[in-house]
């Protein structure tokens, strides 16, 4: 991850909490008939898959909902009837209040079919992830008390 | 009460009752020594002298549009006690018979407020918070910036609508204005906040081959407006400094009196 200046980190959020980020791409043509996508993946592993809108001359946007200064990877993907054409390298950045980027497509067939299968998913769906120790023990911490709430009839 | 008056006061809620507020612009270069403090006063003064109601606020530590407008004078309190002591801004605000417009003045101790505040919830507005009271007393507030990129200057940006840039044109100017550009940027992505360009103002300007190569550059690569009207390299700037006076005062007929004028109706929105 790049270096971040505190001078421009808002101080009235601290990290984790939401906040609305533009994300714009310069440089970029499509025809009427493709639809052009951004997939963001939090650092917890969740994708999301949002339509870009005009914004300009070659230019688009679109507006999704991130936790502050966390890690997030994000992809630009041009799709026409639900296959992909062009996509972008994957990037990174800290969650803040604007992404901008400009319009580089890969021509890799491998990357390609790897993000077919990402957007053929349902939105919003968790990667599968393994959990982590601490989410387990929380699981497993919690199982403990219902079950011993049902069997002191709590 | 009448209909009416009822409709009114309905009106003033929703609509903020029609007072206009002043337009916030900060003059900014990172690079220094290109008159940033010279056309804050000077245009000031010339929107003041058409009639404007203006304030300038310096937040240079090095305090220079104070003492060009006000010399050695000594102020209890300045817009260091405005954004550090929770002092209120009409209380530091002081008046300028010479130039016309009122000035909030600065101190040294700015120079540490990014210490004083590294901890302080809110820290990037401040200033605006602290303006709102009385931008409805001005039709424009100007801020002349510090060179250096710190908590004041990140605070006028988050003040401002939009930025003037006042530049020598040379090799190291076109990298002032790189500086800036990325500082905005920076501004947009991590506070969420966009400031846009006025335009570029041409300082110290000599009619030679190079000085006109390096404004095209300018309008060429950075796709920014260059005010036509450009301030010559004069003497009578400098004299205007001592005598605590804005050009047009000092030398009305000078080539930098005349310029600045112009430049004052064309700075306007």
């Amino acid at each position: 991850m790049t270096k971040s200046n505190p001078l421009f980190v808002d101080s009235t959020k601290v990290r984790g909490d939401l906040i609305g980020t533009q994300i714009e791409l310069r440089n970029c043509q499509i025809f009427d008939d493709e639809q052009l996508f951004v997939l963001v993946t939090s650092t917890q592993g969740m994708t999301t898959r949002t339509q870009m809108k005009v914004l300009d001359y070659r230019s688009f946007e679109a507006r999704v909902h991130l936790s502050h200064q966390t890690h997030v990877t994000f992809q630009f993907v041009i799709e026409k009837d639900g296959k992909i054409l062009w996509l972008s390298a994957v990037a990174s950045a800290r969650a803040q209040y604007a992404i901008v980027e400009e319009w580089e497509p890969l021509t890799d067939e491998v990357a390609i079919a790897a993000a077919q299968s990402l957007i053929n998913k349902p939105l919003n769906s968790l990667d599968p992830r393994p959990e982590d120790d601490g989410v387990a023990w929380a699981r497993e911490s919690s199982m403990n008390v219902r079950a011993l709430m049902d069997k002191w009839g709590l | 009460m009448t209909k009416a008056g009822a409709l009114l006061i309905i009106y003033e809620y929703l609509f903020g009752g029609g007072a206009e507020v002043a337009t916030i612009c900060s003059v900014i270069n990172q690079k220094g020594g290109v008159a940033k403090t010279t056309t804050s006063l000077n245009v000031a003064s010339s929107w003041a002298k058409q009639g404007k109601r203006i304030l300038l606020i310096d937040l240079d530590p090095q305090s220079s549009a104070t003492k060009a407008v006000f010399g050695d004078q000594e102020f209890e309190t300045t817009i260091y006690d405005v954004i550090v002591n929770q002092a209120k801004i009409e209380d530091v605000i002081q008046p300028s018979a010479n130039f016309g417009f009122d000035v909030c003045p600065a101190e040294i101790m700015l120079s540490g407020v990014d210490m004083q505040l590294a901890a302080h919830f809110g820290r990037e507005q401040i200033l605006k918070r602290k303006l709102e009271p009385i931008s409805h007393k001005y039709d424009s507030i100007l801020i002349d910036c510090s060179p250096s990129l710190g908590l004041m200057t990140i605070n006028a940006l988050m003040a401002s609508k939009d930025i003037i840039i006042p530049i020598c044109p040379e090799y190291f100017s076109l990298k002032g204005i790189e500086l800036i550009l990325n500082t905005l940027q920076n501004i947009r992505v991590g506070l969420g906040y966009k400031v846009s360009v006025r335009g570029v103002v041409i300082t110290r300007f000599r009619d030679r081959r190079i000085v006109k190569d390096v404004i095209q550059q300018v309008k060429d690569k950075y796709d920014l407006h260059v005010y036509s009207n450009y301030i010559p390299d004069n003497i009578a700037v400098e004299e205007a400094h001592h005598r605590h006076q804005p050009v047009h005062s000092h030398a009305p007929r000078s080539a930098a009196a005349q310029a600045y004028m112009s430049l004052a109706s064309e700075l306007w929105v």
